[in-house]
């Protein structure tokens, strides 16, 4: 890794986040194909991958500690990931990467999707509806949301979004 | 008239005169409604840097020497705002600054704000302000009530509002907000998949307890800072902390005068930015204003009022440091007319002629019409979907007027001049805050003052309330207050009375969704938002399966063991939050001006305040009242168990489907709730009993009471939308009834309403209630305010429960005059200024969620002649958008 030429932040940046569009787009047609939970991860490590290649780690994760688990509830078609941030860095595992600070439980696969592309990270949402569960500190889902979502908006991802989850 | 005047009233205001917005007042009032809120992020900045750098956070206990440092931290650094000069507006192509000039200039004789914005709104990282940190970047331009945040770089160099929320000032939170200390300290189940009470209060459907969020609702007293001087009430803490033997007495004190000194900085602060401004100004008459301002807040709160506009001040600058210290809910400001009326008698005893008595009280009129803005410069953070539940609410802050005083063993009459000026100040500016409450009782206060209050919900349409004086200084002396203390009562938020200044009731710690407590009755414990399967989880407590119960007694019997599952778990965890206010959130600035704490040397969440007590909000009784008689009278009838056929009727799949028969004979009106001497009155009576005898028997963490209310807010469409069918014939995701107000369409008459609403045991409601009453717009004439005037005095006088005593009537009553048409056209055509009272307080109609809108609409309405009900008709172009019809009623019949 450390033979690798990082491109610059300001040329670099731009087509780094364009890759990144275009990787979304096609994550939203592989989730069909290869299961939500390849999509999930996918998803997931195109966020650690856009804070490791753009230098945004520097400052929007650079205090971030803890771990963040996504899974479905419905056990036929169990998923689960974590997403854990630690020393500046953001690492993704399959599973539930125990002792985790918040674990959101969706109903199933399709609620869990629906919320992570959607840009929409609206906790009181998920409750009202009753498509989720939040267990342990909302503050990390709340802070993993802002993430999330900055993610889609700076790729310009959200302008390919559905209206609604 | 009654009461104490120094003006012949009627010889200067003409009754049925509007008041009329005075006009330096215009402008401003203008800005107001053009303004978008705009969150302002410098508390939050400033609280989050004192307890970072002084190492605050991760600790077991903050004490309250250093919250009280960490306030007057805030005070010394926050911007001093004389006047503003700019407001944020939403356009078309997005928010965009406006200037606060020419027509729209603020030239307010109160110098300072709560926050730095116009319209503002204020952070509290220590409860639920991270709840935003998903939508930093897209709260400016969302759809419902955007909050405008800066997201731009400054032009230095320097980052964002929002950049510096992301990076700076709410990351020190994340394990330190109240409820996630709350959690570490209390919920054993983290990391298993054993639900706990707090997820229990996330399913959102059960109960909300309001400790996560702030304390609030209550009334601090004003008196000693407007009498003496808070110069003199610092001296008196220092002493006090000099002579304390126990340490933690004499650091409370020093607290004190810390935050007390605080208040003297800040306006200190503002005399020497008004001072700086004048000598730059260069229009005489601005420069006047100014100088006259840095000489008033030189002297104020400094030193005791003079006049009643250093009153008016002194009461401005403490209620506003109280708000950087305690999110604004419901911090109300208690009997202000009684507090200032001394200050403007004695103005108009030393004017020279009638000439200049009647400037004085034109004087006093304009400022208080200053004062009502001021007091609503801020609204209330709100996170997107929270929006579906509370959109429209402002915070809240009640204003109580008349009613009587002690004096000589007796009521005397409080009604005064500032009575009369506050309500013309409200009529005319037609703000949703403050929120005015108008005490009455019918053996003292007089009927010109009754006419008075009248005709100004009359002209709003919605507003002041209508305290019963005699039955709620009745409850709280049954409750524990002296005869002196009860009839000092102020209402606290939406309708709650409390001894004003002396009692510390949050009286919102939790609003609880009664229907959800029958449901579990239905489910073995369960409830259908959460799951009827056996792996979904079991909230209330196993009180079987009524399908094979006996009869309605045993029904009862089980839900009212439901009703001690639902009490033991709202107690525990309100006392929980409440442990944990204790320990990391006392506030000195709210204990400085409290009676109790300087005499017991403890601040208020220690128990510091002379009366104590948790006020609980239920909402749904209507519906769980009728739901029950149904079940009696149908379900149990004739010796016979149809609960089978109930729940498969009830079953969210069908929402009553292939049911019709059953849910016509459920939803029959004849014995609900409203109805005189009705099943569902009767059953709303026991469950009110029921709930203050079980609450009664606990203790908060205070060591006060729990009371118990009956006031909604918006919740009762919120948790309307999460309640399925019940078997009183409501349908799936339709509001709950306001309040304690009946079902909508379930009354025939307005005078039956009150009986009924009045014959509840008015001890068992000692956190208030709101009754909504809606009328048809009717012509403004002395016959028109007499038959309004005699409702309110039936409805006040109305027997209660029989019992050895002759009982007061119904506590409370409030209106909605416009009209089901005039909302309807609103919904098309939206009027920014169209007051509707909701279930407590005061909204702006088009601010309200398209559901609670409805809700307003589909009221029950009375013509105010014979107090009949007036049928909902469809509007033209066929029914209106809104929630379904009540179950079986099709369209083109009795269509909402």
């Amino acid at each position: 890794m450390n033979d690798v030429k990082k491109p610059t932040m300001a040329g670099g940046k731009k087509s780094i986040l364009d890759r990144l569009k275009k990787d979304l787009e096609k994550l939203k047609e592989e989730a069909e194909n290869f299961g939500v939970e390849e999509a999930v991860i996918a998803l997931l490590d195109a966020m650690a991958a856009y804070y490791d290649l753009t230098g945004a780690h520097n400052t929007s994760i650079a205090n971030f500690n803890g771990v963040c688990v996504i899974r479905t509830r419905q056990a036929s078609d169990h998923i689960a990931a974590s997403a854990e941030f630690a020393n500046g860095r953001m690492s993704v595992y399959r599973g539930e990467r125990k002792p985790w600070q918040v674990c959101i439980t969706f109903v199933d696969a399709d609620a869990l999707w629906a919320f992570l592309i959607s840009g929409a990270a609206d906790v009181l949402d998920l409750l009202l509806k009753n498509s989720a569960q939040i267990e342990g500190n909302a503050n990390y889902f709340y802070r993993f949301g802002f993430l999330a979502r900055e993610l889609v908006r700076e790729t310009g991802f959200d302008r390919f979004l559905p209206k609604s989850a | 008239m009654g009461g104490t005047f120094m003006m012949d009233y009627q010889k200067f205001f003409n009754l049925s005169a509007a008041p009329q917005i005075p006009k330096s007042a215009q402008g401003r009032r203008d800005a107001y409604f053009r303004a978008m809120p705009e969150i302002c992020i410098e508390r939050a900045a400033l609280v989050t840097k004192y307890h970072v750098d002084h190492e605050l956070l991760g600790k077991k206990k903050i004490s309250v020497r250093d919250k009280a440092r960490a306030y007057h931290y805030v005070q010394e650094n926050r911007t001093a705002v004389v006047w503003h000069t700019s407001a944020m507006e939403k356009t078309a192509t997005g928010p965009a600054p406006f200037a606060l000039a020419k027509d729209l200039v603020d030239e307010s004789p109160l110098a300072g704000s709560t926050t730095s914005k116009f319209k503002g709104i204020p952070l509290f990282p220590e409860f639920m302000a991270l709840s935003i940190w998903p939508e930093l970047y897209t709260i400016s331009t969302r759809a419902a009530n955007p909050h405008y945040l800066d997201t731009a770089p400054k032009s230095d160099g320097q980052p964002s509002d929002a950049e510096r929320l992301d990076r700076e000032i709410f990351a020190p939170w994340m394990n330190d907000t109240v409820l996630e200390l709350a959690r570490a300290q209390h919920d054993p189940y983290i990391h298993q998949p054993n639900l706990s009470l707090f997820e229990h209060m996330q399913y959102a459907v059960f109960y909300a307890t309001t400790k996560i969020e702030c304390i609030s609702h209550t009334i601090p007293t004003f008196q000693r800072a407007v009498r003496r001087g808070v110069a003199a009430m610092i001296a008196d803490a220092e002493a006090a902390a000099a002579a304390a033997t126990d340490p933690e007495k004499s650091e409370f004190f020093q607290a004190v005068a810390i935050a007390l000194d605080g208040i003297l900085v800040y306006a200190e602060r503002l005399a020497a930015k008004a001072e700086a401004m004048a000598q730059v100004e260069t229009d005489a008459g601005r420069r006047e204003k100014l100088s006259e301002i840095a000489a008033r807040y030189r002297r104020v709160p400094r030193q005791p009022a003079e006049s009643f506009r250093d009153g008016v001040t002194t009461v401005w600058l403490c209620w506003s440091s109280i708000l950087q210290e305690n999110q604004n809910v419901g911090i109300s400001l208690g009997r202000l007319d009684q507090l200032l009326h001394p200050l403007l008698q004695k103005e108009l005893a030393n004017a020279a002629s009638a000439a200049d008595q009647k400037r004085v009280l034109d004087d006093a009129f304009e400022l208080l019409c200053h004062f009502w803005l001021k007091i609503g410069d801020h609204v209330p953070m709100m996170p997107e979907a929270g929006e579906q539940l509370y959109g429209g609410a402002g915070s809240n802050q009640a204003i109580t007027i008349g009613g009587v005083n002690y004096a000589d063993g007796k009521p005397v009459d409080a009604v005064n001049d500032l009575t009369y000026l506050m309500l013309d100040a409200t009529e005319a500016m037609k703000l949703r805050d403050p929120n005015l409450n108008a005490r009455y009782h019918t053996d003292v206060n007089d009927e010109v003052y009754l006419r008075r209050v009248i005709l100004s919900n009359i002209n709003t349409r919605a507003t002041p309330a209508v305290h019963n004086d005699k039955a709620v200084i009745k409850m709280l002396q049954d409750k524990g207050a002296t005869p002196a203390h009860a009839m000092d009562y102020g209402i606290v938020g939406c309708v709650e009375p409390v001894s004003a200044g002396r009692h510390y009731g949050h009286t919102g710690s939790v609003l609880i969704n009664l229907p959800a407590v029958l449901e579990w009755t239905f489910y073995n414990g369960r409830h259908r938002h959460t799951g009827l399967g056996a792996d979904d989880p079991v909230i209330g407590a196993p009180t079987g399966d009524p399908r094979k119960f006996a009869d309605f007694e045993q029904f009862m019997t089980a839900f009212e063991k439901q009703i001690d599952k639902m009490v033991d778990d709202v107690v525990t965890l309100n006392n929980w939050l409440g442990e944990t206010h204790q320990h990391y959130y006392p506030t000195p600035t709210l204990s400085a001006l409290f009676e109790g704490p300087m005499d017991k040397g403890m601040d208020v969440i220690m128990g510091g305040a002379t009366y104590n007590s948790s006020g609980m909000a239920i909402i749904g009784l209507a519906d769980a009242a009728d739901s029950l008689a149904s079940i009696a009278e149908v379900v149990f009838a004739n010796g016979r168990n149809r609960f089978g056929e109930l729940l498969a009727a009830l079953d969210p799949a069908s929402n009553g489907a292939g049911h019709d028969a059953l849910f016509a004979e459920l939803a029959r009106p004849e014995r609900r709730y409203g109805r005189q001497g009705s099943a569902g009155t009767a059953l709303a009576a026991r469950i009110a009993a029921k709930l203050d005898a079980e609450f009664g028997k606990r203790k908060n963490y205070r060591g006060g009471d729990y009371r118990v209310g009956y006031y909604s807010v918006t919740s009762h469409a919120a948790y309307g939308l999460l309640t399925g069918a019940l078997p009183s014939g409501r349908k799936n995701k339709a509001p709950l009834a306001s309040g304690i107000t009946p079902e909508s369409n379930t009354p025939v008459a307005l005078t039956e309403t009150l009986a009924s609403v009045g014959s509840l045991p008015a001890t068992a409601l000692g956190n208030g209630f709101a009754l909504n009453i809606s009328f048809a717009p009717f012509a403004d004439t002395p016959a028109t305010e007499q038959r309004c005037m005699d409702y309110v005095k039936g409805y006040f006088a109305a027997p209660g429960t029989p019992s050895a005593a002759p009982q007061p009537g119904g506590l409370e009553v409030q209106f909605n005059m416009m009209g089901r048409e005039a909302l309807r056209q609103a919904l098309a055509h939206p009027d920014p200024h169209l007051l509707v009272r909701v279930s407590g307080y005061t909204a702006y109609f088009k601010d309200l969620s398209a559901t609670m809108q409805q809700e307003v609409i589909t009221r029950t309405e009375y013509g105010y002649a014979a107090g009949q009900v007036i049928p909902i008709a469809a509007s033209k172009g066929g029914a209106p958008r809104g929630p379904a019809l009540p179950f079986g009623q099709k369209q083109g019949g009795n269509t909402p």
